[in-house]
């Protein structure tokens, strides 16, 4: 917290004011994070008119070169471990996988209206499977087990199967 | 790996050593690589401070070695699920799954790999031990992978490492969700065994053989 406190030029007696745990102060910066993220990615869905593409654009947001992105990862699984043991933080982190899982469920269903992805497809279920595959493929992208380019080519892959992609209908 | 030169001695001396790295790991999931403490872990394990100095050169070089440990013997238990199942299809099937049983070791097994996935992001220790291990898991997928498509019960044209992290990457996701209590471990196992048919391109499921299933 100390670290905290200088480079956010002000005394460790404000921050202790506002932030009464290391815990708190990141789960604030938790949440403040997935606010500003949220409204980021529904400015940058409003630009994307193809279904698929915005299916696309969200998983493969959070494998992007970006340091707001590598903060969010690092915040998600400090906040993650410590959900482990406690109520409080379990919402929050519960919280913001439900959005995460639903938006990409809703994505896959706008797509499915449009007939970009076939109707078959459980949305829900192949939802969850995905976002899954980005929050383990993510961590390894962030300690350097493994290289972006294959993260990406992974979900790419992934995407292809799960919702019965023909690789030439991609944009 | 760097091995201290003294190696604790006879059969006394094992048992002790073996304690102290489980308990090591056990500490690790409850408190963290960074809330772990040697004095904790001389405590728990009831031997000296002097004693654990004595086995263990540093902090890292006690995390180090319990994080091996805690790896061979999950590989261990897995050997033992695993023997007697030939179909290597099954064999892989039943061992990407019997880690997301709803079980007191896989409760700690991934709190303790997360934990280090989770230091990795931080700590040059943690990343060297979360990249080697992380490395061998999907080598071994992978191999298993190859074994299959060899006898013909993946089809040829699945890449096998491709398709190694492709079922890895979700598995530590869900670790993540079921650790939370986000998913169900039963509805972890069902994603992971959807994810395993439509990644290896399996034509219908193989034998059940094995298949601790909800």
């Amino acid at each position: 917290m100390a670290a905290v406190a200088r480079e956010a030029g002000v005394s460790s007696a404000l921050l202790h004011y506002y932030f009464a745990t290391r815990e708190d102060l990141i789960r604030l910066a938790f949440e403040y994070h997935e606010t500003r993220e949220t409204a980021r990615g529904e400015e940058r869905l409003a630009t994307i008119d193809d279904p698929l593409a915005r299916v696309r654009d969200v998983l493969f947001r959070e494998l992007s070169d970006d340091e707001v992105v590598r903060e969010g990862w690092v915040l998600w699984s400090e906040m993650s471990r410590t959900a482990i043991f406690r109520d409080d933080f379990r919402a929050s982190v519960a919280d913001r996988s439900a959005r995460w899982v639903g938006l990409v469920a809703n994505l896959i269903a706008a797509a499915q209206d449009a007939g970009r992805i076939p109707a078959a497809i459980d949305p829900v279920s192949a939802a969850l499977r995905l976002t899954a595959m980005v929050d383990g493929i993510g961590g390894h992208v962030i300690v350097g087990s493994l290289s972006r380019a294959e993260a990406r080519r992974t979900v790419d892959l992934a995407m292809n199967e799960m919702l019965h992609l023909n690789p030439k209908d991609q944009t | 790996m760097a091995k201290a030169s003294i190696e604790p001695s006879g059969k006394t001396g094992e048992e002790t050593y073996a304690r102290i790295l489980e308990t090591t790991a056990w500490l690790i999931a409850r408190d963290g690589i960074r809330g772990m403490r040697m004095s904790h872990v001389a405590a728990e394990a009831g031997v000296s401070n002097g004693l654990l100095h004595y086995y263990f050169a540093s902090r890292e070089d006690l995390v180090s070695r319990a994080f091996d440990a805690f790896y061979d013997k999950g590989t261990l238990r897995y050997r033992e699920r695993l023997a007697g199942i030939e179909h290597p299809v099954t064999r892989l099937r039943v061992e990407l799954l019997m880690s997301l049983e709803d079980h007191l070791d896989n409760r700690l097994d991934w709190m303790i790999w997360l934990e280090v996935a989770r230091d990795a992001m931080h700590d040059e220790g943690s990343r060297k031990l979360y990249q080697e291990k992380a490395g061998i898991w999907i080598a071994d997928v992978a191999g298993q992978i190859q074994k299959a498509k060899d006898a013909n019960f993946v089809p040829a044209s699945v890449n096998t490492r491709s398709a190694a992290l492709r079922l890895i990457a979700p598995m530590e996701g869900f670790g993540w969700y079921v650790l939370i209590g986000e998913v169900e471990w039963d509805e972890a196992v069902a994603c992971i065994d959807q994810a395993f048919m439509i990644e290896l391109g399996t034509v219908g499921p193989p034998p059940p053989e094995g298949i601790v299933h909800p």
